[in-house]
Formats: C-alpha cells, sequence, structure tokens
C-alpha cells in the first residue's frame, strides 16, 4: 500500500532546497537590473521545478527503503510472536537504518524470552499435571511434560483437544466451571489405569461477569485415596471388633451372673438339707427325701461342672481325645431310652423308626458322641410341648452319616439363630421367656462335631418345632 | 386355725430351694405360700384375701427381677406400713443390697449364708413389722 506521508519529507526538502536559491535571486535581480528579464525569471522556475522534482522522488526513495526496514522488523516481531524457532534464532540484517530500534526490540525480547523461560520451566518442572484451558473450559490450549507422559500422547496430540476426553470431574466440568472453581475430584485415565486426581481449577470473571476458565493444575491422589480407603476399612473394622469385644464383654458379665446362679442354686438346696439332717430338725421320714433331694442338686452341680471343663477341653485339645470305631445305631436308642423317663413325666413320644436298624459304625470318642446325643435328644424332650414328640432318624447317605432330631417345640426366634452355637448364649426354647442353663449346651455339641469334623445345621420355625442335623463322617 | 399364725409369701423359682425354705419356715408354725414366678406372685398378692407379714423375695426370677416385684408389691405402702420384705441371693453382686434396700426391702441376705440366719432374720422382720403396725393402730 502506497503511503503519502514520502510528500511532507519531500516538501521539507523542497523547502530547505529552493529557500537559499529563492534568496540569491532575490538579492541578485535587486543589486543587478534588469530584475525584469525574461530568461531570468524562466530559468529560475526551471531549477525550482527539478528541484522540487528531485525532492519528491528523493523522499519517495527514503520513504520505501524505510517501509522495507520496517515491513521486516513488523514480520521478524510476528514471528516472535507466534514462537517460531527461526524468528528466534535469527535477527533481520537489513536493517541499516533501523538498526537501534531494532537492538531495541531485541533487547526487549531477550527480556520477554527470559521472563517467559521462568514460567515454561516452571510449568515444565512440576510434579503435577498443569493445563492451560481455553475461557470457555472445553479445550486444552498447553499441557506439561507430566500430563502429556500421564495420558501417554504427544502434546501436539493432546492441544486443541476437549479436556473433558482425558479428565472427568465428580460434579462434571460444566458445574465445576459454573462456580468458585477451586478444588474438584476427578479421574484421568491413563494406559496404567484410572488415575484419582485432585483438580485445583483457576478462573477469572469475564466483562459480563461469566466465569473464564484460565487452566487447571491436576495431583495424583490415587495413592492417597487408596490409602484413605485402606484407612476407613480398618478403622470401621476396629470399630466393629469394640464392638464384638463389648458384646463379649457383655456376655462374660452375663456367663459370670449365670454361672453364679446356676453353681450356686444346687449348692443352695445341697447346703441346707444337709444342715437340716445333720442337726436333726426334720419331721420323721424326710431324711430320705432331703437326701434324694441332695443327690439330684450333687448331680447337677456336677454335670455344670463337667460340661464347662469339657468345653474348655475341646476347644484347646481336641487331639487329646482317642478315636476309635463306635457304632452310632445302639448308641442313639440306648440315650433315648435312658431318656423315656424324663420324656414320659413330660408327656412327649419319642419316635426312633427312622434310625437305621443295621449298624452305622463312625470313627469317633464314644463319649463325646454319647454327650453329643444326649445333649441333642435333651434338649428336643425338654423344650417341647406338653404331648409333642421327637423324631430322631439315623442313615447313612454314601460316605456320611446323617443323625436328626426333629421336636414339635416352641421353636427358636429368628433372632437367636445366628447365636446358638455361641458359647454362653442363652436364648429361650422353652416359649416361657426363661432362660435357663449355663448356655454351653449347643456350643458343646458344636464343639464335639468340630473334633470328629462334621458339620452341625438347624432348622427352626416359632410354634412348629426345631430340627437339627449332624453330618458326620461315615467309616468304611 | 390359729388366728395369729403369721404368713410368709415366698418367690422362688427353684423347686429345691422353695422347698427347703419352706420346710425351715413351717417349723417356725408360720403359714408359707408357695409362688414359682413373678406373674403367680403377683396373681396371688391381687386375689388372695389374706395379707402376708412377710415376703421373701429371690432376686432372681424368670420372667422378672425381685427388686422390680418388690417395689410393684409393696410401693403403695407408705411409712412401712406395709409387709417386711427380705430379700435373697446367690449373685454374689456388691451393689445388690443397697439396690434391694432401695426398692424397699428391709433386709438382704446370701443364699448361701446360714440357714438359722435366715429364719433369724425372718423372725426378726415379723416382730418389727407387728410392733409397727401396732403402734399405728
Amino acid at each position: 500500500m502506497l503511503n503519502w506521508s514520502f510528500l511532507k519529507t519531500a516538501a521539507v526538502l523542497v523547502a530547505l532546497t529552493v529557500l537559499p536559491l529563492v534568496v540569491v535571486s532575490f538579492l541578485e535581480t535587486w543589486f543587478a537590473p534588469p530584475w525584469t528579464s525574461f530568461t531570468h525569471w524562466s530559468s529560475g522556475i526551471a531549477v525550482f521545478i527539478f528541484t522540487v522534482f528531485f525532492a519528491l522522488l528523493a523522499a519517495w526513495l527514503w520513504h520505501r527503503r524505510l517501509n522495507r526496514q520496517v515491513d521486516k522488523l513488523i514480520e521478524h516481531c510476528h514471528a516472535l510472536a507466534l514462537g517460531e524457532q527461526d524468528g528466534l534464532d535469527q535477527w533481520p540484517d537489513a536493517l541499516t537504518d533501523l538498526g537501534r530500534l531494532g537492538v531495541a526490540i531485541q533487547v526487549l525480547r531477550e527480556a520477554l524470552v527470559d521472563y517467559l523461560s521462568l514460567y515454561r520451566r516452571f510449568f515444565e518442572a512440576a510434579p503435577d499435571m498443569f493445563l492451560s484451558l481455553s475461557p470457555a473450559g472445553g479445550r486444552i490450549l498447553d499441557a506439561n511434560q507430566v500430563f502429556c507422559q500421564t495420558v501417554g500422547l504427544l502434546r501436539s496430540e493432546v492441544l486443541g483437544q476437549a479436556v473433558e476426553d482425558f479428565v472427568v470431574l465428580d460434579q462434571g466440568w460444566d458445574t465445576a466451571v459454573s462456580g468458585q472453581g477451586g478444588l474438584q475430584k476427578g479421574t484421568v485415565s491413563t494406559s496404567q489405569g484410572v488415575l484419582q486426581v485432585e483438580a485445583s481449577i483457576s478462573l477469572e470473571r469475564g466483562p459480563e461477569g461469566q466465569p473464564w476458565v484460565l487452566g487447571a493444575i491436576l495431583r495424583d491422589v490415587t495413592q492417597r485415596e487408596t490409602l484413605h480407603r485402606e484407612l476407613l476399612s480398618k478403622s470401621t473394622a476396629l470399630e466393629k471388633a469394640l464392638e464384638e469385644r463389648k458384646d463379649v464383654e457383655e456376655l462374660k458379665d452375663q456367663f459370670l451372673t449365670t454361672l453364679s446362679h446356676e453353681l450356686k442354686t444346687p449348692l443352695v438346696s445341697l447346703k441346707g438339707f444337709l444342715q437340716l439332717i445333720i442337726s436333726g430338725r426334720m419331721k420323721p421320714g424326710d431324711q430320705e427325701n432331703y437326701l434324694q433331694t441332695c443327690w439330684r442338686n450333687l448331680s447337677k452341680l456336677e454335670t455344670q461342672i463337667n460340661n464347662l471343663l469339657d468345653l474348655a477341653r475341646l476347644a484347646h485339645a481336641k487331639d487329646q481325645y482317642d478315636m476309635t470305631a463306635v457304632e452310632l445305631s445302639l448308641l442313639v436308642r440306648t440315650e433315648a431310652d435312658n431318656l423315656r423317663a424324663l420324656a414320659s413325666e413330660q408327656n412327649v413320644s419319642l419316635d426312633l423308626a427312622q434310625v437305621a436298624p443295621s449298624p452305622v459304625i463312625i470313627k469317633g470318642n464314644s463319649e463325646k458322641l454319647i454327650q453329643l446325643v444326649d445333649n441333642l435328644l435333651l434338649n428336643a424332650v425338654k423344650y417341647n410341648k406338653e404331648g409333642g414328640q421327637v423324631e430322631v432318624s439315623l442313615q447313612r447317605s454314601g460316605a456320611q452319616v446323617e443323625l436328626k432330631v426333629t421336636d414339635s417345640g416352641h421353636g427358636i426366634a429368628r433372632e437367636h439363630m445366628a447365636q446358638i452355637f455361641n458359647k454362653f448364649y442363652r436364648a429361650d426354647m422353652s416359649g416361657t421367656g426363661r432362660l435357663e442353663g449355663l448356655g454351653i449346651g449347643l456350643s458343646l455339641v458344636q464343639e464335639i462335631v468340630q473334633l470328629h469334623k462334621g458339620d452341625i445345621s438347624v432348622e427352626s420355625e416359632p410354634g412348629v418345632g426345631t430340627c437339627f442335623t449332624v453330618l458326620l463322617e461315615a467309616s468304611h | 386355725m390359729n388366728p395369729a399364725r403369721p404368713l410368709v409369701l415366698l418367690v422362688e423359682d427353684d423347686a429345691d430351694t422353695a422347698a427347703l425354705y419352706k420346710a425351715m419356715l413351717s417349723a417356725e408354725e408360720w403359714e408359707v405360700v408357695c409362688c414359682q414366678n413373678a406373674q403367680a406372685a403377683r396373681h396371688w398378692w391381687f386375689h388372695s384375701d389374706k395379707s402376708p407379714q412377710l415376703l421373701i423375695l429371690d432376686v432372681r426370677l424368670p420372667d422378672s427381677n425381685g427388686v422390680d416385684l418388690c417395689q410393684e408389691l409393696i410401693g403403695a405402702f407408705k411409712n412401712g406400713s406395709g409387709p417386711a420384705v427380705l430379700m435373697l441371693s446367690a449373685h454374689g453382686d456388691p451393689r445388690m443390697p443397697k439396690l434391694c434396700r432401695k426398692a424397699g426391702a428391709r433386709a438382704f441376705l446370701d443364699k448361701l449364708r446360714d440357714l438359722d440366719r435366715l429364719v433369724d432374720t425372718a423372725k426378726q422382720l415379723i416382730q418389727e413389722q407387728a410392733s409397727l403396725v401396732g403402734s399405728q393402730t
């Protein structure tokens, strides 16, 4: 484009050249007439025109030369602004007239480059992922090495891409940038898996108050989050353990109270009746009755103490029991017969029709197996209804022997089912709200089953009855 | 029947222990009514036309506890005008005597103490009760 400003330069040149000429001509004419000579005037005008023409030409050429140098300078500054390597490394050498201006720009450029490189170095050296984003928050304008390495792409593959393709914020980018920015939680997908990140989003307000995104710093918090989760789960487990511990303590307290009651009650009768006998304060004929009561309470005491000792022994010394071949069919019949008196006293019938007639042999400890069968049968009779039945079934099926004791009692409430085998747990089995015994009968049964590497299960329906099933390994 | 014969209400769930106490107390020519649980005791208390001079309550009962039962039965009486209460326990809980006295019991005994101590205490309570009622009337 033609720049007409050279005309001003030309006017100055003309003025500077023509003015002395005019002064000289005037003085010459004043002191040396005739001053009206045509030749004289025409030669003067010709010199003037000639001078003006050359002045215009010189000014125009001078301006063109300067414009070329200015164009080169502008072109070089553009290259600098775009960060082109050529622009950074080479300085235009044809700036003969604007050389000092070029030097000034060069100094300014170096200062700017130094200044920018500080930020670039900081950006690149950061251990966190730095992203410069377009104001609307959608596109990546710049990303540091750590980010590119994390997502496994080159910088050129990342620039201009939607940030959402790489970084997913828990509450979404739209919500995050429409608020106050700040810290957000999110994830970054990498070839190694998904990283948990904490995103610090920098925002500023646009002219109309709208949020303008400047960038985001992403910190990998995967390890911290994993640790946090582990800590949380450990603390939950600890809390649970503490609760269980409290339950155990409570159960222990309950047990001590129960133990004190269960052991002292027979002792009270035993001691009291013996005192009556010894002191002779009794009606004639009462002695035998008193002695029988003493004997009954002594047996009760013995059973409680034996059960407690057995439970302790079974829990800690299972390998000290002799295991021999035991015939279960006869054992079950004998124990059932021993209980008939008590059963008929409570009007409960004992049905052994399903007990195999042929011998059923397992490898076990006969004393403990008697205790097992006895406990199950006794419970079935004791907690039965008036006029109820107890069905006992003993069958061999394959490599296993199945013993089932089914009663028609009050059943066990659902809330007690999970705990009935727990030591010292006492459930209301009689349907009267009364908690009897030390709460070790079924724990003892379970320990005996475990001693024989067997399995025990229970099914119960309140108001209908309970069925205990014991599975033991058959002997060949 | 001797009208001056004291009446004792015994609430004890263990049949043998109840039989023992009944034998001891009957030997003193007292009339003894035995109840095996709190419900039976309440029933007798509200339906019987007799008024016992002494209540002997076991702390641990199958359907309630003796402390609550004591409060329930004699709480309505004022200034000790109700029957005397003797509470028994085999717990060995050191807080129990205080709890029982707070509930209105006049005495507390460990069940394993000497039987004569039980009878002596019962006798003493019946006498105190008789003199208290006498002075009020």
